[in-house]
């Protein structure tokens, strides 16, 4: 039955992928700008408050302190929804896994590739982010290139135990249960905002008006910005 | 389709008021769904981004548009842009479907119902749940000792309320001749998320440079969150919050006549 290798059953997911999103380009454009517009409200508008901002004994601007955190949320932006929403749709609407499951794909295939393009999507968005970051002059040191893996690495977690999760998920509902978990996340990370481990997912906001919204078919769920949806400032600065 | 060969007229308004049992309905079956997004998580923020991170931030009126502290500087924003947010939700997804998916409108454009008794009837739909909300929020950062005076608290509400109505309304008409929902998540990105950014909620404007606070004065949200704050933190400037409601008011005027004239060009033909 092995047909497939396990990397050209995975490519072959992330080639799928690649495809549909071809249609919705400028949904995969506009994810990128979302922390890049925290960066400069968050990060310069109302960094201008704040005289001072002392970071491990340091004083820093806030924006150089917020704008590694966000390099973290542009990953999230990419991956959790990815993981959640789009998987969710096409398990429960589409029923694209069963299509898949009944070509030689495995349970375990679909899941490396949905996980590597999730990947791949938000590693694009860090890697231009980190960009941004460069010239607006946030980044200090050349090490600031490290801070790519660590943030795929928190981003291949996150969508790992997120996809997980959706497998469970009966109805939209259930996705404002992610919302409450993930909100004393994003709490306990701004009281400990002085430590640089602290670290939170960003999440959906999922209104049952969802429910109606058959959205997220080929594109990513639309970024509700309610306040609800906690964005990652987080203090992730690896 | 059906609306021009209804034989029955229905009076004025009635057309409106009949439609109360068909949105008690839906919201009955879907205020669950509304709760953590609508009040739970507002509260979150308002601790972290008011309480947690306005603790780095000195409380000095003159920075902060006349607030005594970031908490009292962000709560009337906040509370402004939730009021868009609410508007904007229920005006995107809900009307697609309305339209495209379930075709409610459809349905009830078969019976004597004209297109601008739907229109009017959504949006006092909205409007409830406006009022819910904001009242809601309200009471809830009540306990935190921000509003100075009684009268400012109502007044903000209205503007609360005002502002998320002119959304409402502009959405609705952005909505209907909106072919696929694609174009929502654009919508969302690119207008929603940038109004609650640089709106004013957050910062003040002057912090955006001259040009960009006058850019800034432009968008519909910043006259809802001035108002807003204006009244809540009470330094209130009577001819700007003259200004605020004339734009507020004509755009929800606007925004209901775009509405109609798309959705009859949609539906009715």
């Amino acid at each position: 039955m092995a047909i497939l290798t396990p990397v050209q059953a995975t490519s072959l997911l992330v080639q799928r992928n690649y495809i549909t999103y071809k249609a919705s380009w400028k949904l995969f454009l506009t994810g990128f700008l979302e922390p890049v517009f925290y960066l400069l409200s968050i990060g310069i508008g109302v960094g201008a408050l704040i005289d001072t901002f002392e970071f491990n004994g340091q004083v820093i601007p806030y924006a150089e302190f917020v704008a590694p955190g966000m390099l973290a949320a542009s990953a999230f932006n990419g991956a959790l929804i990815d993981s959640t929403y789009n998987v969710f749709f096409k398990l429960k609407y589409d029923k694209l896994y069963d299509q898949m499951l009944a070509t030689p794909l495995s349970t375990s295939d679909i899941a490396r590739g949905e996980i590597a393009w999730g990947q791949l999507r938000g590693g694009t968005y860090s890697a231009a982010f980190l960009l941004v970051m460069l010239a607006m002059d946030l980044i200090s040191s050349w090490w600031a290139v490290l801070a790519l893996p660590a943030v795929l690495l928190i981003g291949f977690a996150f969508s790992a135990v997120c996809m997980a999760l959706t497998t469970w998920m009966k109805s939209w509902q259930d996705f404002d249960k992610i919302t409450l978990a993930q909100l004393p996340l994003f709490l306990s990370r701004l009281r400990s905002s002085r430590s640089p481990r602290s670290r939170a997912g960003c999440s959906g906001s999922s209104s049952a008006r969802r429910s109606t919204a058959v959205s997220c078919s080929a594109g990513s769920s639309p970024p509700a910005p309610s306040p609800g949806r906690a964005r990652c400032r987080s203090a992730t600065s690896s | 389709m059906a609306a021009t060969s209804a034989t029955p007229t229905l009076a004025r308004g009635e057309g409106v008021t009949r439609q109360f049992d068909y949105w008690w309905t839906v919201y009955k079956r879907t205020w669950k769904g509304s709760v953590i997004s609508s009040f739970v998580s507002p509260i979150f923020y308002v601790l972290a981004m008011g309480v947690l991170l306005g603790g780095f931030i000195d409380g000095d009126p003159e920075q902060l548009e006349g607030a005594t502290s970031y908490l009292a500087f962000i709560v009337p924003g906040l509370v402004a842009a939730h009021a868009m947010q609410t508007a904007v939700g229920e005006m995107t997804y809900p009307v697609m479907g309305m339209i495209k998916w379930q075709r409610v409108y459809d349905s009830m454009l078969a019976t004597p119902l004209r297109v601008r008794d739907l229109v009017g009837a959504h949006l006092l739909f909205v409007l409830f749940r406006l009022l819910v909300t904001c009242a809601v929020f309200m009471l809830v950062v009540a306990p935190f000792g921000l509003f100075e005076t009684w009268w400012g608290v109502a007044l903000a509400y209205l503007g609360q309320v005002l502002v998320g109505m002119a959304f409402a309304a502009l959405t609705f008409a952005f909505s209907v001749r909106l072919k696929s929902e694609a174009g929502f998540g654009v919508f969302f990105r690119l207008v929603v998320f940038p109004l609650f950014l640089f709106s004013g909620a957050f910062f003040p404007i002057a912090n955006l440079g001259d040009f960009g606070a006058w850019v800034a004065r432009l968008t519909p949200l910043w006259h809802g969150v001035n108002l807003s704050r204006m009244f809540l933190v009470d330094n209130v400037d009577w001819s700007l919050a003259a200004v605020n409601v004339a734009v507020l008011v004509s755009l929800a005027v606007v925004g209901y006549l775009f509405a109609v004239t798309g959705l009859t060009k949609r539906l009715v033909r």
